[in-house]
């Protein structure tokens, strides 16, 4: 045994992290030995930290009396750094439209240059106005959109840690590789999104551990689950993050995400669980300050509820979207409702009318030059002249949509099953199911 | 995305506004977490710097300051844990590596260790003994010992937390194994 004790303090001290690596070696070397007294000690203070990881379990006692405690002149303290933080940044922020414009009459290499090499570009403002600005337009430009986001990457490496500390430096640099990935799954680079999630990672564990950050980077790898389909593990990541919004009221994020979890079960052709996910995100909602979300849900909901069998439903919800959709939607988005309209019929086996939303629809997507959507839609009709008894219409669509299939980069075993559509058509042989089949098929390999 | 610009409107009084009022709770967890009073400052500044550093704002500042504190004080003790089985490894992994260090206090050190793993569960016994005496690398160990790759480095972690219990004088605790 090393026999020199170490004082009460430095044992202490060992546990808490708090050492050079000298002393710890000693220490280690020492408690090796199996001190008794030190052991004791060392003991009583790992206990502390074990009572530290249990406090997690048990609620905070809301009248504990705190008074002596001393961490009132603690809070006092802080309170005074926050504030001259929070000015800075209002200052920043104020800075942050100009600079973005300044950026924005340069191409991207130069802007790329400018913040590279000039200090007054470094800052968190701006980094926030690129990341806002790039998240924005994910849907509309993605390219444009990753451009700014990896531009707000850059500025998040350059960011001064002496101003704003490591951990929100690490933090703030995290965000931005969490958007990344989001910008990067949105232009369906999968691999390198999770590159960039697998970064936000690291960093946000070296950062302050803001629950928040964690909760958009779990969102954010849920999305890229769905859109690989590993939907085993999409609904667990999006339950993390649920929990994290709950714990800080953050009733918004918690909507959404549930609205994204609906979404993901949809995808995963599992409808009735999207429904319940659907339902209870809409509840939390605020669709008055969300329109387009709200309506981009209840939407999700209508063809849900049509999947899962829940056709008059479906119907009667779909009634009740239609003067949102005049309001709020295009004339894209009201063809596509008048797609769901045709589908939910057909399921109501009302020919007709069925038939009527079906064509209707497909003639929108074809003067808006819309073939993938269009060929679709034919794919829905096909299925209803099936059911109706009507080949010579069927091989007419068969003949029609082969061409545009093939166009696109569908996988190999998609462009057998077109053919073999096609080849069923030409002797009368195409059964409904057989036209669903490829119609998933199809909505999949989008 | 969209929720309320709170940390836009707000300035450094509102948010000393909050802290006053939220001083009680936020003391009181600081208070049941038990954290080290020199340390609970650096705690509470990173949660307080978080929050005005958040443009977009969040929707309740009270209950992401509270839960933001919870966690941090969880991420607190869970960092000391880790730390102190990183600084166990490092000086048993540097016993072995010093080949200046006396003859006679290699010994010592290998004897005291080899006394210590006959008091932890024997799995763990066996993975630390290839580590620490024979000085192998863990896919290595993995491969000796029949342990998937790809989880050694959650059984050799366990295996020295059973090894921190037993010389900070704990003893084993069977659950920690898990």
């Amino acid at each position: 045994m090393i026999s020199i004790h170490p004082a009460e303090r430095q044992l202490e001290d060992f546990v808490f992290g708090r050492l050079d690596l000298e002393d710890n070696h000693r220490i280690v070397y020492h408690l090796l030995g199996g001190c008794p007294e030190c052991r004791r000690i060392t003991a009583e203070v790992w206990g502390r930290v074990e009572d530290g990881l249990r406090a997690i379990r048990s609620p905070v006692d809301s009248a504990a009396d705190h008074d002596g405690s001393g961490y009132a002149r603690v809070v006092d303290r802080v309170i005074d750094r926050a504030g001259q933080r929070a000015s800075k940044l209002d200052r920043e922020r104020a800075e942050a439209v100009s600079r973005m414009e300044e950026l924005s009459k340069h191409p991207v290499p130069r802007q790329l240059t400018l913040v590279r090499n000039s200090r007054r570009f470094c800052s968190w403002g701006l980094c926030e106005a690129l990341i806002q600005d790039g998240f924005g337009q994910r849907f509309d430009d993605p390219a444009v959109a990753l451009e700014r986001i990896q531009l707000a990457v850059e500025v998040a490496e350059r960011v001064p840690e002496r101003e704003y500390g490591r951990g929100l430096v690490r933090d703030l640099q995290g965000r931005a590789q969490s958007y990344l990935g989001n910008a990067l799954r949105v232009t369906s680079d999968f691999a390198r999104a999770e590159e960039a999630f697998l970064r936000a990672r690291t960093l946000l564990a070296d950062g302050t551990g803001d629950p928040l950050e964690k909760a958009l980077l779990l969102r954010f790898e849920g999305h890229l689950a769905v859109a690989v389909r590993r939907f085993e593990v999409a609904p667990g990541l999006y339950d993390q993050a649920l929990e994290i919004y709950r714990q800080c009221g953050e009733k918004g994020a918690e909507a959404t995400t549930l609205l994204d979890k609906g979404y993901a079960f949809a995808t995963a052709d599992r409808p009735a669980d999207a429904v319940t996910y659907l339902e209870e995100g809409l509840l939390r909602l605020d669709t008055v300050a969300e329109p387009r979300r709200a309506l981009a849900a209840r939407h999700n909901l209508v063809v849900c509820l049509n999947a899962s069998g829940r056709h008059d439903e479906a119907l009667r919800r779909l009634e009740e979207l239609r003067p949102s959709y005049r309001q709020l939607g295009d004339r894209l988005n009201l063809l596509r409702l008048r797609w769901l309209e045709g589908e939910i019929l057909e399921s109501l086996e009302r020919t007709f009318p069925a038939e009527e939303a079906l064509l209707e629809a497909r003639e929108g997507f074809m003067a808006r030059e819309m073939a993938w959507e269009a060929a679709l839609v034919a794919l829905d009709l096909a299925a209803l002249f099936v059911r109706t008894l009507r080949p010579r219409e069927v091989r007419r669509i068969a003949a029609e949509i082969l061409p545009v299939f093939e166009s696109r980069r569908v996988g190999r075993e998609t462009v057998a099953a077109l053919i073999a559509f096609h080849q069923a058509a030409q002797i009368e042989a195409v059964s409904v199911g057989m036209v669903r089949e490829l119609a998933s098929a199809l909505r999949r390999a989008r | 995305m969209d929720s309320p610009n709170w940390i836009v409107r707000s300035r450094g009084d509102e948010i000393a506004g909050l802290l006053a009022e939220l001083q009680p709770k936020l003391s009181r967890i600081l208070l049941h977490f038990r954290i080290p009073e020199q340390d609970a400052e650096d705690l509470l500044q990173d949660v307080l710097l978080s929050l005005v550093s958040r443009e977009e704002g969040v929707e309740s500042p009270e209950a992401w300051l509270l839960a933001g504190l919870r966690y941090r004080c969880l991420m607190y003790w869970r960092s000391r844990r880790r730390a102190l089985y990183r600084a166990v490894d490092e000086a048993l992994l540097e016993s072995l590596a010093k080949p200046e260090q006396p003859a006679a206090v290699r010994h010592e050190i290998a004897h005291d260790l080899t006394k210590c793993l006959t008091e932890i569960p024997s799995r763990c016994r066996s993975v630390l003994k290839l580590r620490y005496t024979m000085g192998l690398r863990p896919p290595e160990v993995a491969r000796k010992l029949g342990y998937n790759s790809s989880s050694i480095a959650t059984v050799t972690r366990r295996c020295l937390a059973a090894l921190c219990q037993k010389l900070a004088g704990v003893g084993y605790q069977p659950g920690s194994l898990r």
